[in-house]
């Protein structure tokens, strides 16, 4: 054992820089998987943990007061043999507004009085706050986040046409609410002020409905129960523990997925740069394994100390790595911060952190042992005389008798096609970096300059107004003088998000007067219904109910059930793919007193937004439930999820451009190395050192150009299939977003550009190789 | 009177390690004349090859001048170096040096084309050679380790003369060859010579050393003697005996 230490410890030492070079590749690939697996794995953990905590509910249905929904849903939770716990709360509140930086973000609102005997989801204060007296008003963590809000701040919300202001006095964490992707709030007021909202808004009371069963696994059949026996009537929203969890954690969840993809094609990467480094120190170092085996070194013995090398330096930079990424979790998590609204310090993981680098170590250990294989096989006579060279019967690429071109150019090219299986390894390495950084900046320009693009492909329709009304009455009239204005180029009555049943399984349907004046990329198969008869249905509804386009299905609204044919598949993020389209003669089937209470309006593209509404607001104001700024409730939210895919994006074009540098100066100064000889005998017989060093890198420029073609290539076949797969969850099946060619462009030329700018300083070693030592040796 | 090719003045190399200083060459005064045969002989470690590649711009001296045609090289950057020995000089290695990477016929290309831009001449012109040489055209499509030293050796010549380099520098030039393959060497050597190319060689081999006309003894650092001599001729006694004599009178 100490002879196999003393053996890799030399080779350490004669291969310093490179050691160091495969240290940083392990230990940027750890650092990359440990940080995304501690944030994958512990959120939902960590979010478990903390909602068990807080003694969240398992089901929670937000109701108006008074009607018949909210009596059935009442009578059911307090019959059901699963639930354990039960718990009522009165709110103020309903669809409406919050505003940050003067922003109206669309959202269901319930203010509710602060008490202290609140047993489930109790408010959990975070940092700093005052009690709650007059005008204070505790908002969600979120908020606090995205807004960057400190106590004493003025607070807006609008709820009924109404403007309420209030002064900051705390944030609570939320665990079923208070997500941006979850779109409900509560909000904490002194009872005094409650009391007199309740005064302002007599028709905005509200009953949260908080529900514990004996079982979580249970609450999404206790769901589908309740939806099946308890009226919509009245029915805001229901929503179970899972979802709010997936809304909260959702899109962390996609960049942690990123992240530990990443981290995988980087271990990939480390993985062949070491195959190439065993291989070139077997070669370099032949007449060395000649005389240990001459003077009695067992094969196994020379294969355990190359082990032993790589294994210490994957070890060692597994360790640094996991140590790298525990420093940087708490950065990330910052950023992270505003979509899942927690305060949350992810610890050293010990188990994540000892697979990660077992993962890590395993997988060099494998390599190493497989490449090293080769020493067994060697003879020691032949290895003493360096090989097998004299047997060496390759052809000549490119004969220089019949080849045309520069002769630096033809030299490097002649190096590049002998040494096809190395030009082949960078290729790999190169295409899979360049796939992730195109990936990763088509995702960040969809996110963060296609905005609309995006936002159709994704989140549905998207009107420039969404008016909701206070009742259902009036709406044909609303909508009729709604159209006679200028600037309204289009307007529909619409109304969002009806429990439907199908087989028990609840579905939201948005319920269209027609749907062909839809204007989003919801439909991405078959058509969309226009009779009554018709429906489409998101995927996930389809999957769940085993049909396809052109099959029949019950569909059942409170005590009404009719047949519908599925025309099309549909996607929009919203219940997970639990979702749909249905006309509004369709829905008179199952609801024949149905009428709109909600409108888009689509207005001209030189209309002023703020103004419209002013001057609708003034005129209609009576009726107005509310207003909402669709596509600046769209960009507020793509803006926020913008940024961190614009840091992920960054983030892998950075550590890709420092990966292909690491990995061309891995190779390039193993090649000088290896051929110091022949760059020897070229600067004796007068090649000068920049036509060697051109020769360098223009024998790795095209295998960069071609590799970094093949993952633009990858990149843009690739992006849409992986979007779609991430966002599975999300109901998202297809995914059409557009690789920005001129950026794609740009990203390409700029990693070749490099590579070559690189490649030429690192052969700026070339310099130091003579003639006369060559000679002289 | 042959007209100068080459010159030193006051010539010294020292090479340092350890903090110890071994002065190689010193002082050394000397010229080299055109369409001469050069020899320098000496024991081991008297610094010939030191010398002969302080004279062809492959390493700078410590000291003093190297001039080239009147013009001083021995300051000249290493790059402006390689463009001097790219377009004057040819060099045959004792390890003959060819890149194993390329063809026997590539290897001269390559110097070739490193000078000219005609490429038909550069062909024609490398083909020549390699027949004068002797060496098979079969050969020529093969690697340096697929053919004997000899061939190799052949074909070092053959890439030092592609050029038509104003002056040959030959080290130990048969020092990894058998006696045939050494006299082919020799005899190429020899028959361009013969036609007016300027050839410096280092040799410690008294076979070799009888194809000079002009033989330089260095010891210590220093030219100890000088032997001119005809033209080679083989066969020529007399010459031998000269040659025999005054390495004799150097302590050979």
């Amino acid at each position: 054992m100490k002879n196999i230490l003393m053996l890799s410890l030399a080779n350490v030492r004669k291969s310093k820089s490179q050691t160091v070079g495969l240290l940083v590749f392990v230990l940027i690939a750890a650092m990359f998987l440990n940080m995304g697996l501690v944030i994958f794995l512990g959120l939902e953990k960590f979010f478990d943990e903390r909602a068990e905590a807080n003694h969240m509910a398992h089901f929670t249905g937000i109701y108006y007061d008074g009607t018949v929904g909210l009596e059935q849903g009442l009578r059911f939770i307090e019959s059901h043999p699963k639930v354990t716990e039960t718990e009522q709360m009165s709110a103020v509140g309903g669809f409406g507004d919050y505003y940050i930086d003067a922003g109206k973000n669309f959202a269901v609102i319930m203010i509710c009085p602060y008490s202290e005997t609140q047993k489930m989801d109790a408010p959990s204060l975070v940092g700093d706050s005052l009690p709650l007296t007059d005008n204070a008003i505790y908002i969600p963590y979120f908020m606090y986040l995205i807004g960057g809000f400190e106590i004493g701040d003025e607070f807006k919300l609008f709820l009924q046409g109404t403007d309420l202001n209030f002064r900051v006095a705390g944030a609570t964490e939320e665990i079923m609410f208070g997500a941006q992707f979850n779109s409900i709030h509560r909000f904490y007021v002194p009872n005094e002020r409650y009391e007199e909202l309740q005064k302002q808004f007599p028709d905005a009371g509200l009953t949260l409905l908080s529900v514990r069963l004996e079982n979580i696994e249970d609450e999404v059949f206790f769901q589908a129960d309740y939806n099946k026996e308890v009226s919509q009537e009245g029915l805001i929203f229901d929503l179970i523990y899972d979802n709010a969890k997936v809304g909260r954690t959702m899109t962390v969840i996609i960049a942690t997925i990123i992240i530990v993809a990443f981290s995988i094609i980087l271990l990939i990467v480390s993985l062949i740069v070491i195959r190439f480094r065993i291989v070139n120190s077997i070669e370099e170092g032949m007449t060395n394994i000649g005389a240990l085996k001459a003077i009695g070194y067992k094969s196994v013995q020379i294969v355990s100390s190359i082990v032993l090398q790589f294994g210490l330096t994957a070890l060692i930079g597994g360790v640094l790595g996991i140590a790298l990424s525990q420093a940087a979790i708490p950065l990330v998590t910052q950023l992270l911060k505003p979509m899942y609204a927690f305060v949350w310090s992810p610890k050293l993981d010990i188990f994540i952190a000892l697979g990660a680098v077992i993962f890590v170590l395993a997988a060099v250990v494998l390599v190493t042992l497989i490449t090293a294989q080769r020493i067994g096989k060697l003879h020691p006579l032949i290895a003493l005389r360096g090989g097998i060279k004299t047997h060496s019967f390759k052809k000549n690429p490119l004969p220089l008798e019949k080849s045309h071109g520069e002769l630096t150019f033809l030299l490097a090219m002649k190096q590049l096609l002998r040494n096809k299986k190395q030009a082949f390894a960078i290729l790999i390495i190169v295409a899979a970096l360049s796939m992730a950084s195109i990936v990763g900046v088509a995702v960040n320009y969809s996110m963060n300059q296609d905005k609309e693009n995006f936002a159709l492909s994704f989140f549905g329709e998207m009107p420039t107004l969404f008016v909701s009304l206070k009742s259902d009455s009036g709406g044909e009239e609303f909508l009729e003088r709604i159209l006679e204005y200028p600037e309204v180029r289009k307007a529909y009555g619409y109304n969002a998000g009806d429990n439907i049943l199908i087989d028990e399984t609840a579905i939201l349907v948005n319920i269209v007067e027609d749907c062909s004046l839809l204007e989003g990329k919801m439909l991405i198969s078959g058509r969309y219904p226009k009779h009554s008869n018709e429906i489409a249905l998101g995927m996930s509804s389809i999957k769940v109910a085993d049909k396809k386009i052109g099959d029949t299905v019950i569909v059942k609204r409170g005590e009404t059930e009719a047949e519908f044919l599925i025309t099309g598949t549909v996607q929009f993020i919203s219940q997970g793919g639990f979702n749909g389209f249905i006309t509004v003669d369709g829905m008179r089937r199952l609801n024949p007193d149905f009428k709109f209470s909600g409108f888009n309006i689509y207005l001209n593209s030189d209309a002023p937004v703020k103004e419209f509404t002013q001057k609708i607001e003034a005129a209609e104001g009576d009726i107005f439930g509310n207003i909402t700024d669709i596509q600046e409730q769209i960009e507020s939210m793509l803006t926020a999820m913008g940024g961190i895919f614009a840091i992920v994006a960054m983030g892998i074009v950075v550590v890709t451009v420092f990966v292909v540098i690491l990995t061309l100066y891995m190779v390039i100064k193993t090649t000088i190395g290896r051929r110091k000889r022949e760059l020897g005998i070229q600067k004796a017989l007068g090649f000068t050192t920049l036509q060697l060093m051109n020769q360098i890198a223009l024998n790795m420029t095209p295998i960069i150009l071609i590799g970094v073609m093949c993952g633009a290539v990858a990149g843009y076949f690739g992006l849409n299939p992986m979007m779609a797969a991430l966002m599975t969850g999300m109901g998202i099946v297809k995914s059409e977003l557009p690789i920005p060619l001129g950026q794609t462009a740009a990203v390409c030329a700029s990693l070749v550009a490099i590579a070559y700018v690189v490649s030429m300083l690192i052969a700026w070693r070339i310099r130091k190789i003579s003639a006369y030592g060559l000679v002289s040796e | 009177m042959a007209k100068t090719i080459l010159s030193t003045n006051k010539l010294c190399k020292t090479f340092s390690s350890g903090g110890l200083q071994q002065h190689v060459l010193k002082n050394l005064d000397l010229e080299i004349y055109e369409g001469d045969f050069t020899v320098i002989m000496g024991p081991s470690g008297a610094g010939k090859s030191t010398l002969l590649y302080a004279l062809s711009g492959m390493d700078k001296p410590t000291l003093g001048e190297v001039n080239f045609s009147g013009r001083e090289i021995s300051g000249l950057s290493n790059d402006k170096l390689a463009v001097f020995r790219r377009d004057n000089c040819g060099f045959v290695f004792q390890q003959m040096y060819l890149l194993d990477n390329m063809s026997v016929l590539d290897n001269v290309l390559a110097c070739g084309f490193l000078v000219s831009k005609n490429r038909k001449e550069v062909i024609k012109r490398a083909k020549q050679l390699l027949k004068r040489l002797n060496l098979n055209e079969s050969d020529w499509g093969k690697f340096p380790l697929q053919i004997s030293g000899g061939e190799a050796q052949r074909a070092g010549i053959a890439r030092a003369l592609i050029n038509n380099p104003k002056i040959i520098f030959a080290d130990e030039p048969t020092g990894a060859l058998n006696s045939t393959y050494g006299k082919a060497v020799l005899d190429a050597l020899s028959e361009t010579n013969e036609q007016g190319q300027s050839i410096v060689m280092v040799t410690h081999d008294l076979r070799s050393a009888r194809r000079g006309n002009r033989i330089l003894y260095l010891q210590d650092g220093v030219i100890r003697g000088e032997l001119k001599l005809d033209k080679y001729v083989s066969g020529d006694k007399e010459r031998q005996n000269k040659l025999s004599n005054f390495l004799n009178e150097m302590g050979w």
